[in-house]
Formats: C-alpha cells, sequence, structure tokens
C-alpha cells in the first residue's frame, strides 16, 4: 500500500493571505505533484503559460500539480484527488474566511489521507481588529487557537512597534503556538510542505527549495542506534517553542513496534508505528525553526535520553 | 368546453374573503371556478357533482415552504428504528425492539439484494431508546454479512456502524487516523464512526446517500409524504442539485409528469455545488425560470449562513448560549454576505436565507438593507429561514426592509426543552419562533418543517405555533401563541407568498388552481390542541384526487 498523502489545510480570516501563500507554494515549488483545493478559482493568480488545461472543476498544470474548486465538497474532492492514476505528493486545502480549521481538518483525514497539518495566515495588519469584530471576532479567534503553525503575514506592512504588539497579541491569543512572519505570504517550502527527505547536511540553513524571503535554522540528528520510544516522546514532548517542524524515521527498542515515523507541524506530533524499520538502520530526524530560534543542543535530550544498547 | 366538476364536502375552509366557510368548489380543468353552494355554483352551466368528500373536510392543499428532496432517500433502504413508521407507500415499518430483530431485517434485506457486491444500507437505528450500556458494532453487523459491506446509520444521522467488510472495502483500520472512528482497547476499530469526518471515511456508503439524495425515487416519495400530510406544494431549499443540468431535466419529467401528487417550487443553492462566484451563480439560477411550468418552478435562491441551535452552530448575539458554548459557526462570511446578496437580487432572485441565530439575522439583514441601497426593488419578498430567535427590533426592520419570516415552529415540539436548558435559556427560549410578534409588526409568515430535521406536515407546524407545547409538554412563551386562523394562514397562503406563488395557490379561491388537503375533521373546530391529530385522507392537486394509502 502506497503512504497516504499529507494534507495540509489554510486557514485565517478574509484577506488575510491565504491565497497569496498558496500562490507562492505554487510558483516557487520544484518537482512536487501539488494538489490545492479552493473555494474560487477567480483569485487564484497563475500565469497562462504554466495552464495545461482549465476545466469548471479542475485546472491542470504543466509542472504536475492540479487546483480543484471545493465547490463539490472537500470529502468528494479527496477522493477524487486519492483516486487519480498519479495521485498528488501532498494537497493543500484552502479554507473559506469563516471555517474554523478544526472542522475541516477533521475530514481531511481517511484511508489513503493523513492530516499533515493545520496553518493558520494571520493578518498583521488587521487581527486586532478581526479578534474584535461582532461578526467574525469569535471566529478568528478560534482559527487563532485551532492551528499547529501560525504564519503571521503582512509584517511589512506594520512598524516594528506594531509587529512587536502583534507577536505579544498572538501569543495571548494562541499561546504555545509556533509562528513564523511572512511578507505576501513567502512561506520556505519546507516550513509548509514538509523538510525534504532527511537532510544532507548536519546543521545550517535548509535550501527553501525555492525562492524564499526568509530563511530557517535547520537541525538534525542521526544515530545508528535504535530511541527508546519513551526518550523520544519526552523528548517530542518537550520541543522548544521555535521549532515549526521535524520530520524523521527511527527504530525503536522496547517490546512495541520496530519503527516510526515521526512528523511534527508546529504543535502536531504524530509518531506512526511502522512494521519495518528505515532501509538503514538507527534513526535519522531533522529539524526546522524560525531563523535564529534552534539552540544547537536542540537533540541532546534525544542524545543523552538514550544509552548504548547493551548486549548481554 | 371542458367538463366541470362540483365538489361537495362536509365543509370547506376556503380562506377566500368572500366565502370563507362553502359545501362546494366548483373545478375546471385543474382550477377553481367557484365556491359556494352547488345551486349558486350550478350557475357556471352543466357540470357533475362529485360526493367523493361528502364526509370530509377542504382546506388549501398546505404548502410547505422549506423542506428538502432528500426527506424522500431513505426509504429505499431497511429502516432501523424503535417505533412503528409508516412508509410513503403506506407500507408499516414495525418498530425493532432488539439487536436480534435488528440483524433479522438486515439479513432479510441482504438476502433480497441481486448484487452481491453492493452496499447494505440500513437507516433510524436508534440505540438511545436500548438498555443502557447498549452496544452495537462491527461484531454485531458481521452476523448480517462477512461478505457484503454494511452500513448502518443512527437515527441521528451523526453516527455510523459499519462491518469489517466494509472497513475491508474502505481502508479503515488501525492507522486511520480521523477523530471519531471508534478503536477498542486493541487499538483496531469498532466500527463506529461517530460525526461526519469519520463517516466520510466509508464514501462507499456516504456516495450512496448522496447520489440517493435527489434522485427520481427520492423526488416520488417525497411528494408522496407530502400527500400524506395534506401538502401540495413543496419548496426544495439546497438539496435539488439545480446546477446540473441533467438534475434540472430530471426534475421536470418527474415533477411535470401529472402522477406527480404536488408542486415544486425549487431555489437553487451553491452549498452543495455550482458556481463559486455569487454572479455566475445568480445569471445562471435566472436562466432556470425558463423551465417554469403550473408545477415546477424556480423563484429564487438559497443561501445558508450558520448552523444550528440545537448543535451549537446557530451564531448569536450577545449574551450567546446559555451553556457557554462557542458564538457558533458561519458558512458565509458576514463581510463578504452584502456583496453575495446584492448579486442575486440584481438578478431579481427572492433570496431565502438560513439564520438560526440572532447574529445571522442580523447579518442578513444588514446585506439586504446594502442590496436595497444600490439596487431598489420592489416586491422582492427575502426571506429570512428558521427565524428561531429573532427579536422584535429585528422584525421591525425586516418589515420596513419589505422582508418575509418563514418561522421553524417545529423546533417549540422537538427541541424547545433543550432551548431553555442549554441553548439560549428559559426566557429567550420562550421567545423562540415568535410568531405573534411577526404577526404584530406586521411581517409576512409561514412555518416549516425542514423535513427530514422535523417531519413533513403543516398541521403539525401550525399546532406548534398554536399550541407552543415542548415534547416534555410546557408551554413555552404563551404570549407568541397564535390564533388557528393565523397558523392556518400561515402554512397556506403565507408559504405560497414567500415563493411568489400567491396568484396561483394558497387558498380555495376562483382562478387559482384546485389544490385541496382533504381532512377528517375541521381544523377550524377541533380543540386547537388537536390540530395535529387530525386525520388526512390525501389531497386534491389539479382538480385530481390523491387519496392517501388505503383511502383509494
Amino acid at each position: 500500500m502506497s503512504l497516504p498523502i499529507p494534507i495540509t489545510v489554510i486557514g485565517g480570516a478574509l484577506g488575510a493571505g491565504k491565497t497569496t501563500l498558496v500562490n507562492h507554494v505554487l510558483r516557487a515549488n520544484r518537482g512536487l505533484r501539488l494538489a490545492v483545493l479552493v473555494n474560487d478559482f477567480g483569485d487564484l493568480d497563475i500565469d497562462a503559460e504554466l495552464i495545461e488545461s482549465a476545466g469548471s472543476e479542475t485546472i491542470s498544470l504543466r509542472n504536475g500539480c492540479i487546483c480543484c474548486s471545493l465547490g463539490g465538497g472537500l470529502t468528494e474532492a479527496l477522493q477524487v484527488l486519492r483516486k487519480l492514476p498519479t495521485p498528488p505528493d501532498h494537497i493543500l486545502v484552502e479554507a473559506s474566511g469563516v471555517s474554523l480549521p478544526r472542522r475541516i481538518a477533521g475530514a481531511a483525514g481517511g484511508p489513503g489521507l493523513r492530516l499533515d497539518g493545520t496553518l493558520v495566515v494571520v493578518d498583521a495588519v488587521a487581527v486586532r481588529r478581526q479578534v474584535a469584530d461582532r461578526y467574525v471576532g469569535d471566529t478568528v479567534g478560534e482559527q487563532l487557537k485551532s492551528a499547529d503553525l501560525l504564519v503571521i503575514n503582512k509584517v511589512d506592512e506594520v512598524d516594528h512597534a506594531q509587529q512587536d504588539a502583534v507577536r505579544s497579541f498572538i501569543s495571548e491569543r494562541a499561546p504555545g503556538i509556533p509562528a513564523i512572519e511572512a511578507v505576501r505570504g513567502a512561506v520556505p517550502l519546507a516550513v509548509i510542505l514538509g523538510p525534504r527527505q532527511t537532510p544532507a547536511s548536519p546543521a545550517g540553513h535548509v535550501d527553501g527549495t525555492g525562492p524564499a524571503h526568509t530563511e530557517l535554522d535547520t537541525q538534525s540528528f542521526e544515530s545508528a542506534e535504535p530511541l527508546d520510544p519513551a526518550a523520544l516522546k519526552d523528548w517530542l514532548n518537550a520541543l522548544p517553542p521555535g521549532v515549526l517542524r521535524v520530520k524523521g524515521v527511527a527504530e525503536l527498542t522496547g517490546d512495541g513496534p520496530p519503527a516510526c515515523t515521526v512528523q511534527v507541524v508546529g504543535t502536531r506530533i504524530r509518531v506512526t508505528p511502522r512494521d519495518a524499520g528505515p532501509t538503514r538502520s538507527g534513526a535519522r530526524l531533522v529539524a526546522i525553526g524560525a531563523p535564529g530560534s534552534l539552540s544547537d543542543d536542540l537533540f541532546a535530550r534525544l542524545r543523552d535520553g538514550h544509552p548504548p544498547r547493551v548486549l548481554v | 368546453m371542458t367538463a366541470l366538476t362540483i365538489y361537495t364536502a362536509k365543509r370547506i375552509e376556503t380562506m377566500y374573503p368572500y366565502r370563507p366557510s362553502v359545501e362546494a368548489v366548483a373545478v375546471r380543468d385543474g382550477r377553481v371556478v367557484g365556491v359556494g353552494t352547488v345551486d349558486e355554483l350550478a350557475g357556471w352551466g352543466e357540470h357533475t357533482v362529485d360526493g367523493t368528500f361528502e364526509t370530509k373536510i377542504l382546506m388549501p392543499g398546505m404548502v410547505e415552504a422549506h423542506a428538502h428532496v432528500h426527506a424522500g432517500a431513505m426509504w429505499r433502504w431497511p429502516f432501523l428504528g424503535w417505533f412503528d413508521r409508516k412508509a410513503p407507500d403506506g407500507t408499516l415499518c414495525p418498530g425493532l425492539r432488539s439487536k436480534g430483530e435488528v440483524i433479522a431485517r438486515l439479513k432479510a434485506a441482504d438476502a433480497a439484494m441481486q448484487d452481491p457486491q453492493a452496499p447494505l444500507i440500513g437507516w433510524g437505528f436508534d440505540p438511545i431508546y436500548f438498555p443502557a450500556g447498549f452496544e452495537f458494532t462491527a461484531r454485531d453487523l458481521d452476523q448480517v454479512s462477512t461478505d457484503r459491506p454494511v452500513f448502518v446509520q443512527h437515527a441521528s444521522g451523526h453516527v455510523a456502524v459499519v462491518n469489517t467488510a466494509m472497513m475491508a472495502l474502505e481502508g479503515i483500520g488501525p492507522e486511520t487516523d480521523v477523530e471519531g472512528v471508534l478503536k477498542g482497547d486493541d487499538g483496531k476499530p469498532t466500527g463506529v464512526l461517530q460525526e461526519l469526518a469519520a463517516m466520510a471515511c466509508a464514501p462507499v456508503a456516504m456516495g450512496a446517500f448522496i447520489s440517493a439524495a435527489n434522485d427520481e425515487l427520492a423526488m416520488k416519495a417525497w411528494a408522496e409524504e407530502a400527500r400524506n400530510a395534506g401538502v401540495t406544494a413543496l419548496g426544495e431549499l439546497a438539496s435539488a442539485g439545480v446546477y446540473d443540468p441533467a438534475k434540472r431535466a430530471l426534475w421536470s419529467t418527474v415533477v411535470n409528469d401529472p402522477s406527480y401528487p404536488a408542486r415544486v417550487s425549487i431555489l437553487a443553492c451553491t452549498a452543495l455545488g455550482g458556481p463559486t462566484d455569487p454572479a455566475d451563480a445568480a445569471r445562471i439560477a435566472a436562466q432556470f425560470a425558463a423551465e417554469n411550468t403550473d408545477k415546477l418552478r424556480y423563484p429564487g435562491i438559497k443561501l445558508v449562513l450558520d448552523g444550528s441551535p440545537q448543535g451549537f452552530t446557530a451564531c448569536f448575539r450577545f449574551p450567546g448560549y446559555f451553556n457557554g458554548a462557542p458564538q457558533g459557526i458561519w458558512n458565509i462570511d458576514p463581510h463578504e454576505l452584502p456583496a453575495v446578496v446584492e448579486a442575486y437580487h440584481r438578478q431579481g432572485h427572492i433570496i431565502h436565507c438560513h439564520c438560526n441565530g440572532t447574529l445571522a439575522v442580523d447579518a442578513f439583514l444588514d446585506a439586504v438593507e446594502h442590496a436595497l441601497t444600490v439596487a431598489p426593488r420592489f416586491d422582492h419578498r427575502h426571506t429570512v429561514q428558521h427565524s428561531q430567535f429573532t427579536q422584535p427590533d429585528q422584525y421591525r426592520r425586516m418589515r420596513a426592509l419589505g422582508m418575509c419570516a418563514n418561522v421553524f415552529s417545529n423546533h417549540i415540539y422537538f427541541w424547545g426543552d433543550q432551548h431553555a436548558s442549554m441553548v439560549v435559556g428559559p426566557d429567550r427560549a420562550d421567545g423562540m419562533e415568535a410568531a405573534a410578534t411577526v404577526l404584530r409588526e406586521g411581517v409576512p409568515l409561514s412555518f416549516h418543517s425542514d423535513a427530514p430535521i422535523t417531519p413533513l406536515g403543516g398541521l403539525h407546524s401550525a399546532w406548534c405555533a398554536v399550541n407552543r407545547l415542548s415534547a416534555s409538554g410546557k408551554v413555552l412563551g404563551a404570549p407568541e401563541r397564535v390564533s388557528v386562523e393565523d397558523a392556518l394562514r400561515a402554512v397556506t397562503l403565507g408559504g405560497a407568498y414567500q415563493h411568489k406563488w400567491d396568484s396561483e395557490i394558497g387558498s380555495i379561491e376562483p382562478g387559482k388552481f384546485a389544490d385541496f388537503a382533504v381532512l377528517d375533521e375541521d381544523p377550524l373546530a377541533v380543540a386547537p390542541n388537536e390540530l395535529r391529530d387530525i386525520g388526512i385522507w390525501g389531497t386534491v392537486v389539479d382538480g385530481v384526487p390523491r387519496p392517501a394509502p388505503g383511502n383509494g
């Protein structure tokens, strides 16, 4: 059975920049077959020469990506994508401005699919007004709280004092949820789609797999030994706030499953059992974080928490 | 000249102001020629007197201004409920009181199916009536079949149970990571799927529901249920699927068939598919009117703005939910609504907007006010649908904007107790479905069932508005009671008005279609609390008697 297709839900209030972010992903993408589900094609700004064919429900791009209308319903659209002759590598679902991402995320699972995480785009200019709005205030507040990862967009449109005010407002409204700041939705693709494979370079900057306006911190961990599941769990539950994503595979000690896949998207932590270990034994993890946020000893506890295997 | 038939009845309550209560009605070519005495009507010339309804009461065929065709979809599958139910064709389906009975009915259905691969669907199963601790899981359904996928939906619609074959078919297993897919201690799914996201993990069964929702069988069963309830015109408010030309063609074929026992007014709705740009959706829906006939109409569109009070998803003004639940769910951004409403308004549509909570009503009224300011229009009849907790200031504003209210009176009975204890608290619960306020403030009024959410039937909706009794027997908001006359007017002319059909239906008067409800007793003569118990023989549509099963 093929691996389930990861789904990223992109939420946020009207005008926050969800479509801009989707447009950015489609432009910056190199080599992945992406599917994006949107409420309205009209706002998608796709260069004409990129379009292979356009129908009323779908637009196919030359690079293998596909854009679909959500008009017929999310569940139906996801099933159609899953059953394509060549299914997409990753699905982005753009929620409407009043959707509660939690509800969409609930539907973005099921056979052959895997919810990767929920990104909520925040309008740095308008968020404080939106949260106080008579009609949508509760909804916007709920969107912030239900994010796994926040993208604070339009930071170039506010001055430094306002940026600080927005940061503290967000950390008050959405405590503990990692955030990355962006201009015109330009978030490095590694944040939205996950780091490509496991890392080649041990530390430093991730190549943003495309023209990114923000650079990222990255740290990686490689061990020839299996990990102690309890130590892994402790480490994951104590990730510092700057960590945006962790991805990897690990062989495990103990009587449980022999190996696992680790997927962290902001506050969403998933350790999925695997029947077989990774092709190479041991464990390999990579973490990415907002610039300047990852310390060199990020993996120290994991390393310390797993004493070398003693053979008797 | 075609034949004139004079129907006599024990009494005919016409809602025609010049002859409100008569003994005879003359019908030619499916339309009412006159009402009065047989002698008066004989003045029209050659005629036959038809005494079929000699012991019956006739009133105008009731107009259900807000229901859904998927109410007719379920009867093709085995009914598994606790209480006896009568199918639209008159078949009695006895209630099931044990696990063994449920399994036996499903086994019988399994044996009757031709295609061994087709999924078996059951509905109406209601475990709340079984003893505490009762469990019904894949293990039970595996007794029905280990080969055929089986899917059983609870009566609430929020939970389903599937068998092991269905889980294998859909790939539901220990690794399925979806909220609501319940798992046992062994980590394996139990087959119980809670809420839509989990049920969506069985797309084969859900797909069967979706394609059945507005197919020919559903359309027919829906109208049969209407006939059995004395309803002669149905408003379809979101499930018709009419942005699909093939579906519209099917509606035309089915409804225009003279044997189809109801008129249908379809409001186009993009919530379940259609153009995403409101201007496109408005322009395309305006073209549907070219397919209007005497029996099938396309007068406008439907919007769905908020959720439901019993689901705690309706959007309320301060002070919000009595149990502290968050504000609610918007399906359309209130800040985008003015532009959406304007697009449909400019195309001449009647806009019916689902607004359960008070804040949703405000948002819709803001949007209509905007549309009327930029594009003034007379007689638009934009309607607040459900209008469950709408307050007096909002009804005054609706009057000023020329709007209508279709009030969900059935809620008083089915959920009134919950509205008092959880949703809005006892004080505001007394003000729900405020029909007396609607009339006092001069807003055109109708009542509806929203079938299948509550059972289709104008007499029941009227009974709720007249008596305001909850299921536990409490009177909720006595000052909002309305008279039987006003309630009956709301479920006839009131519904017709909101679909711009009142020139042709909604009363028994010269020139209108000969559409009658045929009752055993006179609704204006029985005790008001017996209104819903009146026996219904069937209907007359287009002058043709349409008896309910057993009355032919």
